[in-house]
């Protein structure tokens, strides 16, 4: 449509508020813009965190010559032209003020070329005001410049982050309207070097690839659309080895707009409970359509957050896409037994998948959560919830022998088991290690020949606050020189050639810099928001921002798991039969643990019932 | 090259030197045995160029010469035949070996000799005699304190110091200390210090067993090889480059306790408390009690599982000094402890503190010290 | 003393100066395009280094510069991946070996990385112990065609030697040498591009020239195809991906350059082409300046993650969707 000015009607049923606040803002309207207008390509130029530059071009029909100022003023909107309309949108983008606004805070120059025209038209604007106008060559389409943002404003510049991170949350913006148009091909330059490239195939997959890198992506599972209602879901989630330890990967569409809902969120957490640890998030990416008039996207100014009206449908189709998609894949959950995710007195172990005839048909079983599959464990292992407390099992696995120095392939009750001989060690470790420190305090072995570590300044920094947590794991050390600290006891469990391996990576965790989760959203939460005030009611040992007293727990959570990690087999190495053996009853003493304290699996199990259908014995 | 040789000697050479074949083929001719006349006897010697191992058995030798032949299939081939005579012969030509034994003929192909990596002559640098059960003891109480991963490669080596009329050898990991200093029968003209392979060493030990007559240890003038040589075989060790961590100053000069006990009682007590021991991080703790009015003292160790049980055992001890108490990994006990006899001392000065075991008697010129660092528990 | 490698002058010159003045680093880095010799230029200086006549360069006639040449010297250890592609915890424990014991013939050891770029995780923790503390007779020499693979941790600690592709006058002496024709010689030579043994290798062995005509009619094939097509193509790639890595990655490369030859036709410069006789079949290919482009980093680009262990039938679909 051509541009025209809203009726004030209108004009004042949008929110008024800050719109422009930080670069990702000035990134999300102006592509959110180009894709309204068409483009197939677009190609966005960052330097300086978006504060020297934000350039975006893209192919799509441009805007005429007269309506170019237009575009600038405020209250000008090509997309709306009553309230019936605001109340059924189609398209995004609907602020026309947008543009206005950052022409508010910047020095902006648009460029512009349409279809059958000779030639192109450029406008400069500042202090939203017209500066210059004229022509110029150009190709089909739109760029428009933003330079010098808030320079006219720097009380604005004293929120920002640095460059670099403000540089981040343009790219996360980006990676997600991506996301939401794979069928956009999307160059996204930061600084001169190319970040971000989506191919505009069509396939979201491949803007996934992009995104998180193969790895990550053969982790995920693709969700076959999912209706309910007038609800449609469909999408990637994760296999249970695949998370992270914050929710960065999950991130949320209604009808092509990107969402934050923190209902959602839990919904996903609920579909994800007792397959994936605690502290651990999956990768979700959910594409779900709702009807127009269900779904409230005016909420916020940089429409960010949604009001669903059937929101207890939306969350039933999510958790059943969602479980579907585990169990069409063998992932089944176990019933859990008060406590720790993880730790059972008789396990229903994964089973591994070997080919379509073997998978589990999806059923509403699984929303009872009471799973069994076939070809279960024998009489011993009905399940008993009682049994944790340390009563060891009958159950007895024999080991046959290892493949690829990483695998135990033992026999059991019921088949073949394959365990991780490093996962499995580590979870042993790991609980023992969290046990021991708890009851009674760790032990300590002391070092006669004290290990000297070199630390980068980040590692010293990250030293103080561990300090207590390190202590009390049994690591002790003095400093040594201006770079390095002498260590004189380490915990008992970890093997001395690991020592100093152990000691930095406990403080690289720690000291890393902070995964934003929060540019997801393009914008902090101040503290005392309304928005945590929702958090809690929700239920806080889900949500991002953790309460206190979880925040130390996931710490010596984290510290525990890289002790045990560098006090156990590796992966790669040779173990003896005897070795197997005992590492096996180490691993059935502790009630066959069925996740890594990073979230990966110690066993997958082919039951005799797979083994005959496989070989066509049945 | 042409000769005879018995099949049960020419098999017992080849199991001598085959702990020196490589396992891995970096360098195929490494997988291979030398064979090579030595006038009247036949020379095997293998190396990994780590361990070199030469070993010569008598031959009745027609024409010299060498060849090297995969030593897995020659061994295999050689253990499979009657204990008869072998005749052997070796087309220079196509460097094939033809072996006749019996009614059995076969042709195996081998790598000209030249290429094996050439055995150094250590002849120009260190000489000493050191009779076999000194050197037996000293790398078995020395050798279970060395490090068996390498995060400093030294460690995984013995210290081996020879000056005067002595020999010193020490190892340690992180944890522990063993050294042993023997007195020569002889003085050296030169001193020398080496870090000794401890995989070679315990190679050496297996060797040792059978050895009556004194060892010669000689070093070349560039100091990168050892070599031991005993009755018809030397063993060969690359040294370890780098630089030993000065060791004496791990050792405490001084003690509050000195506990002296029965060996075989404390290997037991420990061993019996190991059992509850090894499901709880490994930690034994010790307390020593001193004695009233020439009553003896006692040590009680004590040693807890949450899962199994505890246990608690006392044996008699002669305790000079205060009350004292502190706790070590059971298999670092158990290591120093089987290899000493009758009585040995524990010298303690705090729970945070190493203590040193030391035989109680030191016999014939040896001198044993094993430091041990504790384990730092709740009291 | 002259060097028997036709690897860049300006790089032998300068490990000849080093070893002359006696200026030795302990780790050395030779990094150039494939093909440009740096393993055999490696190959050299370790002779240089252990060489009993001193003269600066190798003599070719010693003992140890004959042994070396054979492959049966004890201090020269070689290390290149293994069928998987990569050099892995057990080559690094050989590494590991050769530097902590003392030289067992010579009065060095050499320890050549061929590959460095293809070094695991673990493997190169490894190296990189033996980088940190060095002992003075041990030289460490890493070759790599892929200078942004090595882990910036040990390029610090190396001396960095790079190797230029050789003049194209150079290249064709050799190869005329070698008993090429004049035409041959000329062709070869561009062909080339300056890799002087990847020169050599093509008299012998014509089979890189065949690969660029197979890629030439499959990217022609794969211009006409749907996208359901272009996938299955893809999935085949990866089935030959899985069975012979290298090979794969050979015919990646004879596409990639294709779309070469393709951008210098885009771009108006025909006469540039790798192959004159293969100019009107690329010109078939019909691609804009920009499609070409965007063409030959696709493919780069998936070579590496290839390299990488990406996900192969991902990284080809992804791959051959991208395509013009």
């Amino acid at each position: 449509m051509p541009i025209q000015l809203l009726d004030r009607d209108v004009a004042s049923k949008i929110a008024a508020g800050e719109v422009i606040e930080r670069p990702a803002s000035v990134v999300k309207e102006l592509v959110e813009n180009a894709i309204d207008a068409g483009a197939g390509q677009i190609e966005v130029e960052i330097a300086r965190g978006g504060l020297d530059l934000i350039r975006v071009t893209d192919d799509a029909s441009g805007i005429p010559e007269n309506e170019l100022e237009l575009a600038v003023m405020r209250h000008a909107t090509s997309k709306l032209r009553s309230v019936r309309d605001l109340e059924s949108i189609g398209t995004l983008g609907f602020r026309g003020e947008a543009l206005a606004s950052i022409a508010a805070v910047a020095r902006m120059t648009i460029v512009s070329r349409v279809a059958d025209s000779e030639g192109g038209h450029y406008v400069i604007a500042a202090d939203n005001e017209i500066v210059e106008r004229g022509t110029q060559g150009a190709p089909f389409g739109t760029t428009v410049y933003v330079r010098d943002l808030f320079k006219n404003v720097p009380a604005r510049l004293s929120f920002l982050r640095s460059p670099a991170a403000e540089a981040t949350r343009c790219v996360n913006v980006l990676t997600q309207y991506a996301l939401a148009h794979p069928d956009v091909a999307l160059r996204v330059i930061v600084d001169g070097r190319l970040a971000f490239h989506s191919p505009g195939s069509g396939d979201a997959s491949h803007v996934l690839l992009e995104m998180w890198g193969p790895d990550t992506v053969s982790g995920m599972l693709p969700i076959q659309p999912t209706t309910m209602g007038g609800t449609t879901v469909t999408g990637y989630t994760s296999e249970p080895g695949t998370t992270r330890p914050r929710r960065t990967g999950q991130i949320l569409f209604i009808n092509g707009r990107l969402v934050e809902a923190r209902i959602l969120y839990y919904a996903i957490a609920d579909a994800y409970r007792d397959i994936v640890q605690r502290g651990r998030y999956p990768l979700v990416v959910l594409f779900l359509s709702v009807p127009s008039d269900e779904v409230d996207v005016n909420v916020h100014p940089t429409k960010a957050e949604v009001r669903l009206r059937r929101e207890g449908e939306v969350i039933a189709t999510i958790q059943r896409a969602i479980r579907r998609t585990l169990a069409a894949n063998g992932i089944v959950a176990a019933p859990a037994t008060a406590g720790q995710v993880g730790a059972f007195a008789a396990p229903p172990i994964p089973s591994a998948p070997l080919d379509a005839e073997v998978q589990l048909e999806a059923p509403p079983l699984f929303d009872e959560r009471h799973s069994r599959e076939s070809g279960d464990l024998g009489p011993d292992s009905a399940t008993k919830h009682g049994d944790s407390e340390g009563k060891r099992s009958e159950f007895t696995l024999r080991p046959v022998g290892q493949v690829g120095l990483t695998y135990i392939v033992a026999e059991g009750p019921d088949g073949m088991y394959l365990i991780d001989q490093h996962a499995a060690h580590e979870r042993v470790v790991f609980d023992q290690l969290l046990a021991e420190r708890r009851e009674k305090g760790a032990t300590s072995q002391g070092l006669l020949t004290p290990a000297t570590v070199q630390l980068t300044a980040r590692q010293l920094d990250a030293i103080a606050p561990l300090s207590d947590l390190l202590s009390s794991y049994g690591f002790e050390w003095e400093p040594f020189g201006d770079d390095a600290i002498l260590l004189r006891a380490m915990p008992a469990s970890l093997k001395e050639s690991e020592v100093s391996q152990a000691f930095l990576e406990v403080l690289d965790e720690h000291s890393g810099s902070e995964i934003d989760e929060v540019a997801l959203k393009g914008q902090a939460v101040p503290a005392g928001s309304s928005d945590s005030v929702a958090q809690e009611s929700i239920g806080g040992s889900d949500s991002i921002i953790a309460s206190g007293a979880d925040a130390v727990d996931m710490r010596e959570r984290r510290i525990a798991a890289t002790i045990a990690c560098h006090s156990t087999v590796r992966a790669g190495q040779t173990l003896s039969l005897a070795e197997m053996e005992s590492l096996l009853t180490l691993f059935r003493d502790a009630n066959f643990p069925r996740l890594c304290p990073h979230g990966r699996p110690t066993m997958v199990h082919l039951s005799s019932a797979q083994l005959e259908r496989q070989f066509a014995r049945r | 090259m042409k000769f005879s040789v018995l099949q049960e000697n020419l098999q017992r050479g080849l199991a001598t030197v085959m702990p020196a074949v490589a396992t891995r083929t970096t360098m195929p001719i490494t997988t291979h045995v030398m064979l090579q006349t030595d006038e009247s006897r036949l020379r095997l010697t293998a190396t990994n160029l780590e361990l070199s191992i030469s070993c010569w058995i008598s031959a009745s030798v027609e024409t010299q010469g060498s060849v090297a032949i995969p030593a897995r299939l020659f061994s295999d081939y050689v253990s499979s035949l009657q204990r008869d005579r072998v005749d052997l012969e070796l087309d220079t030509g196509t460097r094939q070996l033809n072996i006749i034994s019996g009614r059995f003929n076969t042709h195996m192909s081998g790598l000209d000799a030249d290429d094996f990596p050439p055995t150094p002559v250590a002849d120009d640098g260190i000489n000493a005699e050191v009779p076999p059960d000194v050197l037996r003891a000293g790398i078995d109480r020395v050798i279970i304190a060395a490090a068996t991963e390498d995060s400093r490669p030294v460690l995984t080596g013995v210290h081996t110091s020879i000056e005067g009329d002595s020999i010193t050898m020490a190892a340690a990991d992180g944890f522990r200390l063993a050294v042993q200093t023997t007195r020569l029968p002889q003085e050296v003209s030169e001193g020398v210090d080496l870090i000794i392979p401890a995989r070679s060493l315990r190679e050496l030990n297996r060797m040792l067993t059978e050895q009556e007559m004194p060892v010669r240890v000689t070093v070349n003038q560039a100091k990168t090889q050892v070599q031991f040589h005993l009755s018809n075989i030397v063993l060969g060790s690359q040294l370890i480059q780098g630089n030993f961590p000065n060791y004496r100053q791990l050792i405490p000069e001084s003690s509050n306790t000195q506990t002296s006990v029965e060996v075989a009682d404390f290997l037991r007590a420990t061993k019996t408390a190991a059992v509850f021991a090894r499901e709880g991080n490994g930690i034994v703790r010790l307390y020593m009690t001193p004695g009233e009015n020439e009553m003896a003292g006692t040590m009680r160790l004590e040693a807890r599982s949450d899962q199994i049980g505890d246990h608690e055992g006392v044996i008699d001890a002669n305790i000079g000094g205060e009350e004292a108490h502190i706790a070590f990994n059971h298999r670092y006990l158990e290591d120093v402890l089987g290899v000493l006899n009758s009585t040995a001392t524990l010298e303690v000065s705090g729970p945070s503190s190493p203590g040193t075991i030391r035989p109680a008697t030191t016999d014939d010129g040896t001198d044993y010290v094993h430091v041990v660092m504790p384990m730092f528990v709740q009291w | 003393m002259p060097w028997s490698t036709p690897a860049d002058q300006d790089a032998v010159g300068l490990l000849d100066r080093s070893i002359q003045q006696g200026r030795l680093a302990h780790a050395w880095l030779l990094t150039g395009p494939a093909g440009v010799g740096g393993l055999a230029l490696a190959r050299e200086f370790a002779k240089a280094l252990l060489c009993d006549a001193e003269q600066g360069g190798p003599c070719d006639e010693c003992r140890q510069c004959q042994r070396v040449t054979s492959g049966h010297h004890a201090d020269v250890l070689i290390i290149s991946p293994t069928d998987q592609g990569s050099i892995g915890i057990e080559a690094a424990r050989d590494l590991q070996a050769a530097a902590n014991l003392q030289p067992y013939e010579a009065s060095r050891r050499v320890i050549i990385i061929d590959d460095a770029d293809t070094l695991t995780r673990e493997a190169a923790n490894a190296l990189l112990k033996v980088l940190e503390e060095p002992h003075p007779n041990v030289t460490l020499i890493l070759v790599t065609a892929n200078d942004e693979a090595i882990l910036d941790t040990i390029r610090s600690r190396c001396q960095i030697v790079p190797l230029r592709p050789i003049p194209f006058d150079q290249v064709a002496d050799a190869l005329r040498d070698n008993g090429a024709d004049d035409e041959s010689a000329s062709r070869l030579a561009k062909l080339s591009g300056g890799r002087l043994e990847y020169a050599l290798s093509l008299l012998g062995d014509t089979t890189p020239l065949d690969a660029r005509r197979t890629a030439l009619v499959d990217i022609l094939a794969a211009r006409g195809e749907p996208v359901a097509d272009r996938l299955r193509r893809a999935g085949r790639m990866a089935e030959d991906f899985y069975a012979d890595r290298q090979r794969l990655l050979a015919r990646l490369e004879a596409w990639a350059s294709i779309w070469r030859d393709a951008l210098v036709v885009a771009g108006g410069a025909p006469e540039d082409i790798t192959d004159s006789e293969d100019l009107e079949r690329v010109q078939e290919i019909g691609v804009s300046l920009g499609e070409a482009q965007s063409a030959l980093t696709e493919t780069l680009f998936t070579m590496q993650a290839l390299r990488q262990n990406a996900n192969a039938r991902l990284a080809l679909e992804s791959y051959l969707l991208s395509l013009p």
